[in-house]
């Protein structure tokens, strides 16, 4: 097949060396797995999608890399810094010329794909076990059995609700499960006499759809895929009973559709437009530099149905398959994967560290909800878990949004869905 | 002299368009060698029907904001091709939205079409009219998004115009007015047919920028919500560089392509050719 | 409609040919006054939210509902923005590229344009509809191909013949600049511009024994100023804006431009929106004073030709 395409494209008259050569130079990212056990020497690339700006920049070369270098001496790091939405753009050209980076920064998710096709190189399990991970906090890391990427920072999907507002009505626990979260919710929404909405009890629309719906379909002890990534399991009656909530909740009129946070714009619980919200743990920075008056009069609480669950995302840091100096690419993912740069790298963007010692860390111990998701990290769970995922994630927002603004039922929707995860799945 | 540009044209775009339209054959996903699959990603997109929505919204975007937008910039382009003292502010004026950066912009009309605190809604109940969850609606999503895509539009359109104004020849106009022609006239059997060069410039300049809209309505909509303003430039981007599905994304761009040879080839041969005075 | 009927006049129209009364003619210049004004307001909007928004404080963006002006001026977001990248090599970086992109596309581009526009030669009309097909092809499908022309450019940057072993073009000035210098858009705009002038001066000068290159320099182009300046202002700003080209071709951060500086603003979850709109403004301003200068040459090419 190979060389008959390759026949098939100069019929067509592509006889530019340049594409063909191409596609000549992605085939050598199939190889086995790069060996890592010579010395760590060369020259190699770090796309980062991390240490934004000129701060970053001090932190990371100023900083750690001159630690590494001492470390290290015959190794030299170039940094190719990109932001996180062009992150895509800037692997799928490298992957194409051939050129990937050594080292790269990957999402929650992509692991599997990456794996799968060979992309990026497995690590010794010995680094699953260097500093003390939660396990929930690896398994995106992990394809196959393997561990291909040491987790930096996660960014968590928490629920954070207004003290004071619970106060009010005289609710004094955070609900425990979505029966109870249905009664809240309705209880504290608040409407004008011709039926305006002026506060909604529950605000799930703030944060994208796709991981809203995980987070409740983790929370109702639902499964995305099987352990292999082979078969859809969302489309169980836990998977639907998460998006029906919503639409129950919608129903209520203790959630709207149109109340969403949009860009530029301080959140829903901070304009005081809802009472409850799915929101990520960034927030406790912006209420400090928005609203100071109110950081005591957020609380966060980790909901589920069944069994309480807390979406993890985050920044993992690989090495690519096909490095020309594995040894070294090896070194740097070992390093950067250590708690001193986890920490900083966690510090700039206000992010979680994913090691969980840093509990006693200064920064931990100094923003509550970095510090909350840190105590909650057990009950994280991410997505992703195929190695068709980069296909299938598009396509659950619209696919949800469908039952949403009612064009059909939450059953038809994640019917729907799972077709499409299902011929993704076939494609592999 | 149409060499240098040629060539770079040949190397620049000939090569990738015909590297895109092989590999629309293959299932070619950056990661894998590419595989050749016939037309089965041409089968996909017309079998997808989000990429099907998509084809409709864009061709519901171009049939309104294309005549719409290049009418009032024509008006403001005839308005502001004169001596007025402010022109030059006028003209900035009008032009800026062209040079504000789309994050500036999609902020304000954020706000604008805010169903709460926004400033459609304030207006609409200061006028009695009921409130719309404008970019949250299936029904009113599309047309807010029409009307950025016009607003936005004008600026562009609006200095071709008056380019085009600027360089049409005097003595033509010198002569009507001695005729005693009526300056609504003169503009209908004079302005226009001139114009004509700029107009089926303009025209198809349009069509392609309508149908590549995409930034915008990234930060508005993120083409939701359900697919309601999805388009097809949004869904070959999300097949490229979200899925890795290269070889599916050439297809798609292949058939969008296709689209907009078929129309700019037919509207030339409606207007029969686009030169002014031969 | 007073203002349409008023202004599709060209200007300066001899002073005794008007039938209007004075008053009329005042009315009819107020009402065309009022709407130009209300017109550039609504255009005018976003631009002006840009500058304020980056005034404010963080307190100041948290408002509900979004108060216009700044609580507080908080003049501090610039220095801030400033200094959070690099800005001042960004910046002479992108008007490198700008000003090149520019001057190379105003020369071959209203070369290609005027020949296609003027000379019949075999197969013009096919090369002219190739030009208007390749402004067709959206420009996350050429990315990918483009970016391996780039990398496989042969005898560059370690390449050999085939262009294999280096990185060919990538983190140079060459690939910035390059690929983006002449654009279809450019070729087919001054196409439209020389097909309206008269036949008669380019005969003249033919016969005079004017060779094709001078007619097209010396006799046509300065009829067609507008145009020029035209595809001048388009050309450097749709540059000077790029924003994933130059991050994809580039690695070091001495090649980057200022579009791809401001990108620091912006995190995974998290917007800086007042130094966002700062370092926007800042990139902004001189693309509206360049228009304010521009906008001048927009004066008629014939009125000092010198045609009858």
């Amino acid at each position: 097949m190979e060389l008959s395409r390759r026949n098939f494209l100069v019929a067509m008259g592509l006889g530019t060396a340049t594409v063909m050569a191409g596609c000549a130079t992605t085939s050598g990212s199939g190889a086995p797995a790069a060996d890592a056990s010579g010395p760590a020497q060369g020259d190699i690339t770090f796309l980062c999608a991390l240490f934004e700006g000129a701060t970053g920049k001090e932190t990371l070369e100023g900083n750690l890399l001159k630690q590494f270098k001492e470390k290290y001496p015959d190794v030299n790091v170039t940094v190719d810094y990109t932001d996180y939405g062009s992150l895509n753009e800037k692997i799928t050209t490298g992957l194409a010329s051939g050129l990937m980076p050594d080292v790269v920064t990957l999402g929650v998710g992509w692991i599997p794909p990456f794996a799968y096709k060979n992309a990026i190189a497995p690590l010794p399990e010995s680094l699953a076990t260097r500093y003390t991970y939660e396990e929930r906090v690896l398994e995106p890391s992990r394809f196959d059995g393997k561990l291909y990427a040491l987790p930096m920072v996660l960014d968590t999907r928490i629920v954070a609700y207004r003290k004071d507002f619970f106060e009010e009505a005289g609710i004094t626990a955070p609900p425990k499960d979505w029966a109870e979260l249905r009664e809240i919710a309705k209880e504290l929404t608040v409407r004008d006499k011709d039926g305006t909405l002026q506060r909604a009890g529950f605000d799930p629309f703030s944060i994208d759809l796709r991981q809203c719906w995980e987070t409740f379909l983790f929370g109702n002890s639902g499964e995305l895929f099987s352990a292999d990534g082979r078969e859809v399991l969302f489309d169980s009656p836990e998977g639907v009973a998460a998006l029906q909530l919503f639409l129950d909740m919608v129903a209520d009129g203790s959630a709207d559709f149109a109340l969403t946070t949009e860009a530029g714009q301080p959140t829903t619980l901070q304009q005081g437009t809802s009472a409850i919200m799915m929101t990520n743990n960034s927030l406790y920075v912006q209420l400090q530099q928005q609203n100071p008056e109110l950081v005591d009069k957020v609380g966060t609480f980790v909901l589920g149905n069944t069994a309480p669950a807390m979406l993890q995302g985050g920044t993992m840091i690989s090495q690519s398959a096909s490095s020309k100096n594995p040894a070294a690419a090896r070194a740097l993912v070992e390093f950067l994967g250590s708690p001193d740069a986890v920490l900083v790298a966690s510090e700039q963007r206000g992010s979680v560290p994913a090691i969980s010692d840093l509990r006693d860390s200064d920064y931990v111990k100094g923003n509550p909800m970095v510090a909350f998701a840190l105590e909650n990290l057990g009950k994280a769970r991410s997505e992703g878990g195929t190695p068709a995922w980069m296909e299938i994630r598009e396509k659950i927002k619209p696919t949800l949004e469908t039952a949403v603004v009612g064009q059909q039922t939450a059953e038809q929707a994640i019917a729907q869905l799972a077709g499409i995860a299902d011929d993704a799945i076939a494609r592999l | 002299m149409v060499a240098p540009a040629f060539l770079h044209a040949l190397i620049w775009i000939g090569i990738p368009v015909v590297a895109a339209f092989v590999l629309s054959f293959t299932s070619y996903d950056v990661l894998t060698q590419p595989r050749f699959i016939g037309i089965q990603n041409y089968l996909d997109a017309f079998g997808d029907p989000v990429f099907r929505r998509g084809m409709l919204n864009t061709l519901v975007y171009a049939f309104f904001t294309v005549p719409v937008a290049m009418a009032i910039a024509l008006l403001i382009a005839l308005m502001l091709d004169t001596q007025l003292r402010a022109r030059a502010l006028f003209r900035t004026a009008v032009f800026i939205p062209q040079v504000t950066a789309t994050i500036a912009v999609a902020l304000v009309w954020l706000w604008i079409y805010d169903p709460r605190s926004g400033l459609l809604n304030a207006v609409l109940s200061f006028f009695g009219l009921p409130a719309q969850n404008w970019l949250s609606s299936t029904t009113w999503a599309m047309p807010a998004v029409i009307t950025v895509g016009i607003w936005q539009g004008i600026g562009l359109k609006m200095l071709i115009y008056l380019a085009a104004l600027q360089s049409l020849p005097k003595d033509v106009y010198e002569a009507a007015s001695v005729d005693g022609a009526s300056r609504t006239r003169q503009f209908f059997s004079l302005t226009l047919p001139l114009l004509r060069p700029a107009t089926f410039f303009v025209f198809v300049t349009s069509v392609i920028s309508a149908f590549q809209a995409f930034d915008l309505i990234y930060i508005l909509t993120d083409g939701g919500p359900a697919n309601t303003t999805t388009m097809m430039t949004y869904e070959i981007y999300k097949s490229a560089f979200r899925e890795f599905r290269v070889g599916y994304a050439c297809a798609q761009s292949i058939v969008l392509f296709v689209f907009l040879l078929i129309l700019t080839l037919a509207n030339r041969r409606l207007n029969g050719g686009d030169s002014g005075r031969h | 409609m007073a203002g349409t009927d008023l202004v599709a006049a060209p200007p300066r129209t001899t002073p005794g040919s008007s039938r209007t009364p004075a008053a009329r003619r005042r009315l009819e210049r107020g009402a065309l006054y009022l709407v130009l004004t209300v017109i550039a307001v609504v255009m005018v909007v976003p631009f002006v939210w840009m500058i304020l928004t980056s005034l404010k404080t963080p307190q100041d963006l948290a408002a509900t509902p979004p108060s216009f002006l700044p609580a507080q001026w908080a003049w501090g977001n610039y220095a801030e923005a400033l200094a959070a990248a690099p800005f001042l090599t960004y910046a002479r970086n992108s008007l490198i590229i700008a000003v090149s992109h520019t001057a190379i596309n105003l020369v071959i581009a209203s070369m290609a344009g005027y020949a296609l526009a003027r000379l019949r030669f075999r197969g013009s009309e096919l090369v002219f509809i190739g030009f208007v097909a390749a402004l067709m092809i959206p420009t996350y499908t050429k990315i990918i191909p483009e970016f391996l022309i780039v990398r496989f450019m042969p005898l560059f940057g370690g390449n050999d013949i085939l262009g294999q072993g280096g990185t060919g073009w990538l983190d140079t000035w060459w690939a910035l600049i390059v690929p983006g210098a002449v654009t279809p858009f450019a070729v087919f705009l001054f196409r439209q511009f020389y097909l309206d002038l008269p036949v008669e001066l380019e005969e003249a000068a033919r016969l005079d024994g004017v060779s094709e290159l001078g007619i097209w320099a010396r006799i046509m182009t300065p009829l067609v100023k507008p145009a020029f300046i035209t595809v001048a202002l388009l050309t450097f700003e749709s540059s000077w804006n790029n924003f994933l080209w130059p991050l994809l071709v580039t690695r070091t951060d001495s090649m980057r431009v200022i579009q791809v500086g401001l990108s620091v603003f912006r995190t995974e979850n998290d917007t800086q929106w007042a130094f966002l709109m700062a370092g926007t403004t800042l990139a902004t301003v001189p693309m509206v004073v360049l228009f304010l200068l521009g906008q001048k040459y927009f004066v008629r090419g014939f009125a000092n030709a010198g045609i009858k």
